[in-house]
């Protein structure tokens, strides 16, 4: 299957998948990346330059806040969880692919 | 600006060396899982390397992290001024020999800037002065003697005219307190104001008040020295056509009144202006409460 990096995808998407893969349990960044491959099927994959520069402007808006942890590798690993404004933001953006995606859709299917 | 955002950034500022050591656990600890994953599917140590260079360079990634920062600006200037410091320490003589240097250097292009620009770039302050003009009725078209608007004639000069972007009533011989633009709505007329014009920033010289027909505005940066920037109107002098209508340039400056003549003329003139009061009637108002009103 090809793979296809965010970046390459839809600009501003990366920030509404790292939102939204946060939204049940903090989660490292590997760890994120690692979801969102695995949820895609492999199809997206998210190399570390573009993945870190995004965690920490995230938490530079408060959108996630992050905390120092041991992993289950023993060593200690940067946690990232979202916040409140944090889960605002994401059903904004949330909504805004929603309506988005419906859109191309709708063109794709009747146009 | 966030707090969040203010904390981080003062944060990375002043403990540069924590933040970097977190960044660099941060990014180990990814190459880390990721070399463990790629090893667990079986893949050679080499293969695995192959296969995370895809994923580009950790420095690139590290630069990436510290943009976002948002005090890369700060932080040049701190090494910079760190690596100034150390090399003043390390060779005083040859490092005062080059401030001394450039002040010299800076002082002579401020010497020379300054000559040149009193002499060469000086421009006017006024946009387009030739564009500015009060209008005045002459007895007759020979003479210098001045006819006054009535309220209702100016109102149809604004009314009717095509010429002027803006016009604006006043009396030549009371003072003018105009401010803004003489826009469209603006209430000038109604504080007796004198002349015509499209501009509240500029004036003209008194030094050069009995000036022959056709000469310019004064609105250069000497007279905005010599007046201050609370200056009101002004205009230029043309003849035109040939009935002699003649425009003339009038200048008033708040400061050239006491706030005592600006009372009175506030108090006495709105009444000719409404047409209430003939001008010799308000004429003598003004000078009978010029009289009576304390010093």
């Amino acid at each position: 299957m090809p793979r296809q990096t965010i970046p390459d995808l839809l600009p501003g998407t990366l920030d509404l998948l790292i939102l939204r893969t946060l939204q049940t349990d903090p989660m490292h960044g590997w760890a994120i990346s690692e979801r969102i491959q695995q949820i895609s099927h492999d199809v997206l994959q998210i190399n570390q330059g573009s993945l870190y520069p995004a965690l920490h402007r995230l938490e530079h808006q408060g959108w996630i806040e992050a905390e120092w942890r041991v992993s289950a590798l023993g060593r200690r690993a940067k946690y990232y969880r979202l916040t409140a404004s944090g889960r605002r933001q994401l059903a904004v953006e949330a909504g805004e692919w929603e309506r988005m995606s419906t859109a191309i859709d709708r063109v794709m299917r009747f146009a | 600006m966030r707090f969040t955002d203010f904390r981080l950034r003062a944060r990375a500022f002043f403990r540069p060396r924590n933040v970097e050591r977190e960044l660099d656990d941060e990014l180990g600890f990814h190459i880390e899982c990721e070399t463990r994953k790629l090893l667990a599917e079986g893949l050679s140590a080499a293969e695995a390397r192959r296969a995370l260079a895809r994923f580009g360079p950790v420095p690139l990634a590290a630069d990436q992290c510290r943009d976002e920062r948002g005090i890369s600006f700060f932080e040049t200037l701190a090494r910079d001024v760190s690596f100034a410091l150390r090399t003043l320490r390390r060779a005083p003589l040859v490092a005062l020999t080059v401030i001394a240097t450039i002040a010299l250097g800076l002082g002579v292009v401020t010497v020379a800037f300054t000559f040149f620009n009193a002499f060469f770039f000086q421009v006017d302050a006024v946009r387009n002065p030739d564009e500015l003009f009060a209008v005045e009725r002459l007895e007759r078209p020979d003479s210098r003697s001045e006819v006054p608007f009535s309220r209702s004639e100016y109102e149809a000069i604004r009314r009717d005219t095509d010429v002027f972007t803006d016009v604006a009533a006043a009396r030549p011989s009371f003072p003018t307190r105009v401010r803004g633009t003489g826009a469209p709505g603006e209430d000038i007329a109604g504080r007796a104001a004198v002349a015509m014009f499209v501009s509240g920033n500029f004036f003209e010289d008194r030094r050069h008040a009995r000036r022959p027909a056709n000469h310019g505005v004064h609105a250069s940066r000497d007279d905005s020295r010599h007046y201050g920037s609370s200056v009101d109107c002004v205009g230029g002098r043309l003849v035109a056509g040939s009935d002699a209508k003649s425009y003339t340039p009038y200048l008033y400056a708040n400061k050239l009144f006491s706030d005592r003549f600006r009372d009175a003329v506030g108090r006495t003139w709105p009444a000719y202006l409404d047409g209430t009061r003939t001008l010799t009637d308000a004429d003598r108002d003004l000078v009978r409460m010029l009289s009576e009103s304390p010093r």
